[in-house]
């Protein structure tokens, strides 16, 4: 569903990712972890096709089209979503009608019939109670005077109204209170499934004992570094960072 | 300061003398004689004179203009449904072209606690308190336009509303400006007074029909005696040729309120001076103004909030938000005098570009000589939030769409500060008119709830 070959990006003037490869089949749960400054938000950002970031080499093919090709609202509309490791606050729009302007935008390039108000509100509130989201968040201003954690829990009820069918989520888990961190795990659970696919950003293994990912990847200055099954995680988790940069660094001991 | 150009008011000397002296008691005769005095003594503010630093008026001052004669024009009911901002669910003064029209204007009966008629009919009939009222517009500090307006209204509203009454129903006044020769002036002289404890709101709405010249110049002052209160709309929808010059005077005593939302959709050249008095103590006084601008349209607002009381407080909210090549100007001054201890005034001005070639000039004054008071001011100029416009995109929104809703939750707060629902719809719709791209007009629930 997703390919990305040798990907190579910069932001200004600075090389920032220097070659990804990465696949993910539909059904499979990546998580990518690695050190601060490594390129892990950058990657879903490309992904996600914020315009700061220039791709300078490589390719992205979703569902066999050229992503890169595509303005970051038809990547949206065509599946792919990115909870933000940093959500935006949206001062004078209220969360409700922007999620139900998302849902309809996506919905109309699908040539499907839109949410009326009434019909949104319902699912709205569904998807909400489904992640644990206090219902009185849905008529404040898009993450305005949001706390920490109700950023995060709100980036994954959008995902859960929007359903898209690659979801890359950065750090949602971050910020998180336990009990949190299990309502927003459960929320990413419920969504899996043998069409969708998901790359989680994440510096814990603890969100990895919710969400059981398929593959590890480590993220280093730009470039994957090692790749494993989610027992990688735990070596990391044990161990650091330090060992595979090594290994990286001198391949032949 | 150099002398004022006699070629400048060559134009409106002319009118004067040509409509003659009006019928009418003779102390207004003899106000409108001396208001012509002292315009032609001042002159037509000069290009470059510190209140009008960012004004240009060259455009005015090449054109020759006349007063539209005393019968209104036709306008059919069909079109005044249309051009109404919403349906005026309680009373209607229509002006066309300075001149009231009987015929489409809905007046409060009398005894009702609200007496509304044209000034015109209020000064033949010697109203009570007309004559200090209409001369109280002297008082404000206003400049040369105020004086043209003084010596060449022939009407507008007279309003008052008596002790205690509470007058729910709003009062819409529309004047309707049609030059198609691009020859008209016109100057509307609306006087609002409130007795004690009294409760109005009031719609003006200025609205230009074609694209060619005209000068609109208009003068409305309200007087707010103690514990009354006003909420005042207003709304600049003018041609592409105007020139629109407005002054807004306001007097208020002890404990009253006052709140103005004043909303510039469209016009050549716009100046709008406000200037407030807060004369009692305990006074609440709120001024917000969103300009929307494109093309080359210019629109300054000057505002003067005079605090010279104790325990008043002043809030001031002018936004902006200017595409092409339109100008903005924001000056507001705030004034404490030494006396007025305990006064709280907040004045904010920002504006969102959304080209490069948009411009705007913000001047906040504060002088301030009391020395137990709470004065802030900010001013900020910006563009859209790059984070924000990516952040609705990644959701599906697209570009257009999610430019407009970002300008529109910019001036969302001024929007949802209006609360007559129809007029609030009215306006939500120009603004949407007015952006670029074809959003929808959102209803009420774009804003947080
Ligand atoms: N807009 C930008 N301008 C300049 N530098 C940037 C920009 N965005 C990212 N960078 C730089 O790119 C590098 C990678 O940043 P990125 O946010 O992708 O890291 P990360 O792996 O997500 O880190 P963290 O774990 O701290 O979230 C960092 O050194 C960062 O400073
Ligand atoms: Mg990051």
């Amino acid at each position: 569903m997703l390919e990305i070959k040798e990907l190579q990006a910069k932001v200004e003037d600075t090389q920032i990712l220097k070659g990804i490869s990465l696949q993910v089949n539909p059904g499979e749960v990546h998580a990518v972890m690695g050190p601060n400054g490594s390129g892990k938000s950058t990657l879903g950002k490309v992904i996600a096709g914020h315009e700061d970031y220039l791709v300078t080499g490589g390719s992205v093919a979703y569902k066999g089209k050229d992503l890169l090709d595509m303005e970051p609202e038809d990547r949206a509309c065509e599946g792919v979503f990115l909870a933000f490791q940093y959500p935006v606050e949206i001062p004078g729009v209220g969360n409700n009608y922007f999620l139900r302007t998302a849902l309809n935008s996506i919905r109309k390039y699908r040539g499907e019939e839109e949410l009326d108000a009434f019909d949104f509100l319902e699912l709205a509130r569904e998807k909400a109670d489904l992640v644990e989201l206090d219902r009185s968040l849905l008529d404040r201003p898009v993450n305005e005077g949001f706390s920490g954690g109700e950023k995060k829990r709100n980036e994954v009820f959008q995902m859960a109204v929007l359903e898209p069918t690659l979801a890359v989520l950065d750090e949602t888990d971050s910020g998180l209170d336990i009990d949190a961190l299990k309502a927003v795990a459960d929320g990413v659970n419920s969504m899996r499934g043998p069409d969708r696919g998901f790359i989680v950003i994440t510096h814990y293994q603890r969100l990895l004992e919710y969400i059981v990912p398929d593959y590890v990847h480590v993220l280093h200055d730009g470039r994957i570094i090692k790749s494993g099954g989610k027992e990688l995680a735990l070596e990391l988790e044990e161990k650091g960072y330090t060992w595979i940069e090594e290994e990286a660094a001198n391949p032949a001991s | 300061m150099t002398a004022p150009n006699a070629a400048d008011t060559q134009t409106f000397l002319d009118a004067y003398a040509e409509r003659g002296k009006v019928d009418g008691p003779e102390w207004l005769a003899s106000y409108q004689e001396e208001s012509m005095k002292l315009f032609r003594a001042a002159g037509l503010p000069l290009p470059g004179s510190e209140e009008w630093k960012y004004t240009n008026l060259a455009g005015l001052r090449k054109r020759e203009f006349a007063l539209a004669g005393a019968q209104p024009q036709q306008i059919t009911s069909t079109d005044l449904s249309e051009l109404l901002i919403c349906d005026p669910d309680g009373f209607l003064a229509v002006f066309v072209n300075g001149v009231f029209s009987a015929e489409h204007s809905r007046l409060p009966e009398a005894g009702s606690g609200i007496q509304v008629e044209p000034l015109s009919a209020a000064i033949e009939n010697g109203s009570p308190g007309v004559e200090e009222l209409v001369a109280s517009g002297k008082t404000f500090g206003f400049e040369s336009f105020a004086d043209l307006n003084s010596a060449l209204f022939h009407s507008g509203a007279w309003i008052h509303v008596t002790r205690g009454a509470e007058i729910t129903e709003p009062l819409y006044l529309l004047h309707i400006s049609d030059s198609p020769d691009g020859s008209l002036m016109t100057h509307p002289r609306n006087v609002v007074s409130l007795e004690e404890g009294a409760r109005l709101t009031l719609i003006e709405d200025y609205l230009g029909l074609g694209d060619s010249a005209y000068l609109s110049n208009p003068f409305t002052h309200f007087q707010i005696a103690d514990n009354a209160g006003a909420v005042h709309y207003r709304l600049v929808r003018e041609g592409e040729g105007s020139f629109h010059v407005s002054n807004l005077g306001v007097r208020q005593a002890g404990h009253s309120s006052f709140t103005s939302h004043s909303f510039c959709f469209s016009g050549g050249v716009v100046r709008n001076d406000v200037a407030a008095f807060l004369e009692g103590e305990g006074v609440e006084c709120t001024l917000n103004g969103l300009t929307v601008g494109r093309g080359e349209e210019h629109v300054d607002n000057h505002t003067r909030i005079i605090h010279s009381q104790p325990n008043c407080n002043s809030w001031e909210m002018y936004k902006a938000v200017l595409a092409e090549k339109a100008h903005g100007v924001f000056n507001g001054k705030i004034y404490v005098a030494q006396d007025a201890q305990k006064t709280d005034a907040k004045q904010s001005n920002q504006a969102l570009l959304l080209s490069d070639t948009a411009v705007m000039d913000s001047k906040p004054e504060l002088e301030i000589y009391a020395d137990d008071v709470k004065c802030t001011h900010g001013a900020t100029v910006g563009q859209l939030n790059e984070d924000g416009l990516f952040y609705l995109r990644s959701r599906g929104i697209g570009k257009e769409a999610a430019r407009v809703l970002l300008v529109y939750a910019f001036a969302s707060d001024l929007v949802s500060g209006i609360e007559h629902p129809g007029l609030k719809a009215g306006v939500e719709a120009l603004l949407f008119e007015k952006l670029p791209g074809d959003c929808e007009p959102a209803g009420v629930t774009v804003g947080a709830t």
